[in-house]
């Protein structure tokens, strides 16, 4: 009697934690389902919401009263106001073109001709979007400011100490944002004719 | 052995699966359509302390001791005006001497509804009038009472409250005491019913 007892209390111990294991994973597939792809697709888009050309990401409907779900709650949780992208295109790059994360530590050089765009500027700010404090005072550089070199293309260093020609400080802010502006003449669907061969490089020099 | 086990645990509980997917589906809407909602610190909570209410503030020139929103552009000077067309309509004057200027109205949302950019080598001014969302009669338009209206070219927007942004080049020191004067001479006034 006592071990049909028992038996019958281990039964109905282990259909309970049967039960509580099956809630359990129900319960993950719908938050990590359901919070867990809202948070990506907000945070880092998808091929629906962005254009990726090689390191640069832009966000395809940024501030455009027709745009869609995620990119609205993208720009209102990063706390900033883009220009439409029917007129500016605003690219970010958060690595360099190997794929590494771009670091205050380390040294790049981005390289390229933006000859067809009417204007460009490429700032560097920490991965909160925060400019870099400096003594040189400079977080920026236009197609108006930036040093040429031949041929019309520019080359911007990316350093912690002063370097010779354009120079952007880093600084010990860490993680890095590059974020390029263009201006163009744009047709509403000229948005995928501009491809990543046409975009600057972001090459990593050396490392601390 | 194992995947036998696992192919008949999820035969077994197929329906349970499935309706955890729909429910994750239905968060996974949720989640995003509130997100702008809910994230505390949207671009116009955070102005509305800065930019006065119909009225333009020249913001000084963006640095990092300066900066109200995350990536705002270094290069660029920016005045600001916050209205709201719950009391009557706002007429909105602005002028954009070239190129790189540009007017800006946002919701509150941060939905970029209305844009006009300056153009190459010549003066662009702009008149525009907000006026409020509800179907509402504001009143004869100085034409329909024989008078001469004060603004050309005036354009009618039906809008609640937001933000206007005017966005100017920085050109360096020798141009920003021009550029600065542009930017003070934009107007958002309130037209109480």
């Amino acid at each position: 009697m006592f071990w049909l007892s028992l038996h019958k209390l281990k039964r109905s111990f282990l259909t309970a934690s049967a039960r509580v294991i099956e809630a359990a994973i129900v319960a993950t597939i719908i938050l990590a389902g359901g919070l867990g792809s809202s948070w990506y697709m907000v945070e880092a888009g998808s091929r629906l919401t962005t254009a990726k050309l090689g390191p640069w990401i832009s966000w395809t409907a940024a501030a455009r009263p027709d745009a869609d779900p995620y990119t609205r709650a993208h720009f209102v949780k990063a706390g900033t106001l883009p220009v439409s992208a029917q007129i500016q295109r605003t690219l970010v790059a958060r690595t360099d073109q190997n794929g590494d994360r771009l670091h205050s530590s380390c040294e790049y050089i981005v390289e390229g001709a933006l000859p067809k765009v009417e204007w460009w500027s490429l700032a560097i700010f920490d991965e909160r979007g925060r400019l870099i404090p400096n003594e040189a005072d400079r977080y920026t550089f236009t197609g108006q400011t930036v040093a040429l070199a031949h041929a019309g293309n520019f080359a911007v260093t990316l350093a912690r100490e002063a370097r010779p020609g354009n120079w952007l400080p880093t600084g010990g802010a860490g993680r890095l944002a590059l974020v390029l502006n263009i201006a163009e003449n744009r047709t509403p669907d000229s948005t995928a004719k501009i491809n990543a061969a046409q975009m600057p490089t972001i090459r990593k020099i050396k490392c601390r | 052995m194992q995947m036998s086990t696992l192919t008949g645990w999820l035969s077994s509980r197929a329906r349970v699966l499935l309706i955890a997917v729909i429910l994750a589906a239905i968060l996974h809407i949720v989640a995003t359509l509130i997100a702008p909602r809910i994230a505390g610190g949207t671009p116009f909570a955070k102005l509305s302390p800065v930019a006065p209410l119909h009225k333009f503030l020249v913001l000084p020139p963006v640095t990092p001791q300066n900066q109200p929103l995350a990536f705002m552009a270094p290069d660029v000077r920016y005045a600001m005006c916050r209205y709201n067309t719950a009391q009557g309509p706002v007429s909105v004057s602005v002028r954009l001497p070239g190129r790189g200027w540009a007017l800006a109205l946002y919701t509150p949302e941060g939905d970029n509804f209305y844009t006009a950019l300056g153009q190459d080598g010549q003066l662009t001014d702009i008149s525009l009038q907000l006026t409020p969302v509800a179907d509402r009669f504001l009143g004869l338009t100085p034409e329909a009472r024989g008078m001469a209206s004060e603004t050309t070219a005036t354009l009618d927007i039906a809008t609640g409250s937001g933000l206007i942004v005017v966005r100017a080049p920085d050109l360096g020191l020798a141009y920003r005491a021009d550029t600065e004067a542009t930017l003070q001479r934009a107007t958002c006034t309130p037209h109480p019913f």
